[in-house]
């Protein structure tokens, strides 16, 4: 199949998939106070291996998370809460999510022109 | 002196009605502001300005009004304790709003209390719903069997078959549920771990073989959770705005 045709066919199911899941909004000061109500620590103080882990390793490798709260704040959230195995099961979860987050129906939240996905650990699951 | 007695009493007796015309204004305008807040979505801007407006009310039917669309903000902004709280106040002490007040509660899942039967069968329904359970045409009027059949016809994904999809797979799950990236990374990630993991077994580098096993096992299991929960969230933006129409027509909203 010529090159064209195979980036039409990706073009065209992205397109279709994208169709499929209507989107919701929120407003981006619920989702912080969402965040902070549901969070036994606090969320805007992210701890020392979360710190260095954004400071050195995601500078680095130029990683843009598109999820809110970001994937590192995620995985300290959802540990304090719940435990270091559901924190590390639920990280990687979300993790092989982000990428069609939008797909998924995850609602979306805009702060300062940019387009996040809201995805707040409210509970555990195991 | 009992002249200026009298026009003292008099002055303050209009300041009073001045000001509290005034409340009654600046309730009013709180109260528009905070509807207004609500139908975009921004939830906690709607909270505060409903509150600021119960405090403004001059009328209690008013203030009841504005309390119970106060416990529907709360709600949004996850705080049901205190939602329920409200609307417990409102069933107890305002009788405009009573009935609206048991709806909701029973919409929420709390309690069925003071409803008739015709009320009970359709919260019954709406459970049914929010649980994505198919619908019984048979229990439901000649006017809504079009709404069942809508409701039934939604496009549902079954979350077993995306789970069991990405165990025997990484990625079938998220090919099933129509997430394409997520499936290519996932199975380029499983594969490549567990690729490293035979490697390393095979040389007999053991401690490099177990720690690349522990993060094939994560991204694994990772990759079923993130399966079958993209199904339930599929499922549910499927379904949602159905839920939302039967919900509000049970609210007459």
């Amino acid at each position: 199949m010529s090159k064209k045709i195979r980036l039409l066919l990706v073009v065209t199911l992205c397109f279709y998939t994208a169709c499929v899941s209507p989107v919701r909004r929120n407003s981006f000061l619920d989702a912080q106070y969402r965040l902070v109500k549901s969070s036994k620590v606090s969320p805007h103080t992210p701890s020392q291996v979360v710190k260095t882990y954004q400071t050195f390793i995601s500078a680095s490798l130029g990683s843009d998370c598109p999820m809110y709260p970001s994937c590192s704040r995620y995985a300290q959230l959802v540990t304090s809460k719940c435990g270091h195995l559901e924190g590390v099961l639920m990280s990687s979860a979300r993790l092989q999510m982000e990428f069609d987050a939008q797909i998924i129906g995850f609602p979306i939240i805009l702060i300062n022109r940019k387009i996040l996905y809201e995805d707040i650990p409210y509970r555990c699951h195991f | 002196m009992k002249i200026f007695l009298i026009v003292a009493i008099f002055n303050l007796f209009i300041l009073q009605v001045l000001s509290s015309e005034n409340n009654c204004l600046i309730s009013k305008q709180y109260y528009v502001k905070g509807v207004e807040y609500f139908q975009q979505r921004s939830f906690l801007l709607s909270a505060i300005n409903l509150s600021n407006a119960q405090i403004f009310a001059c009328q209690a039917k008013e203030r009841n009004e504005i309390s119970y669309r106060y416990s529907l903000a709360l709600k949004e902004l996850n705080e049901p304790g205190l939602a329920i709280q409200e609307l417990n106040k409102l069933v107890k002490q305002a009788p405009e709003v009573e009935r609206k007040a048991r709806l909701t509660l029973a919409v929420w899942g709390v309690s069925m209390e003071g409803l008739d039967n015709l009320e009970i069968k359709k919260i019954s329904n709406l459970q049914l719903m929010q649980n994505n359970k198919l619908l019984n045409p048979e229990s439901f009027e000649e006017g809504e069997r079009e709404f069942v059949t809508r409701w039934n016809n939604v496009h549902r994904k079954n979350a077993w078959i995306s789970g069991i999809a990405s165990a025997i797979v990484p990625g079938s799950g998220q090919v099933y549920n129509g997430n394409y990236q997520s499936a290519g990374v996932s199975f380029v990630l499983n594969a490549i771990l567990l690729a490293t993991s035979i490697n390393f077994f095979d040389k007999d580098i053991k401690a490099a073989a177990i720690t690349s096993s522990l993060f094939f096992s994560v991204t694994y299991l990772g990759n079923i959770i993130s399966a079958v929960r993209s199904t339930h969230m599929f499922n549910a933006t499927q379904g949602g705005a159905l839920v939302e129409e039967y919900q509000n027509n049970i609210l007459n909203r």
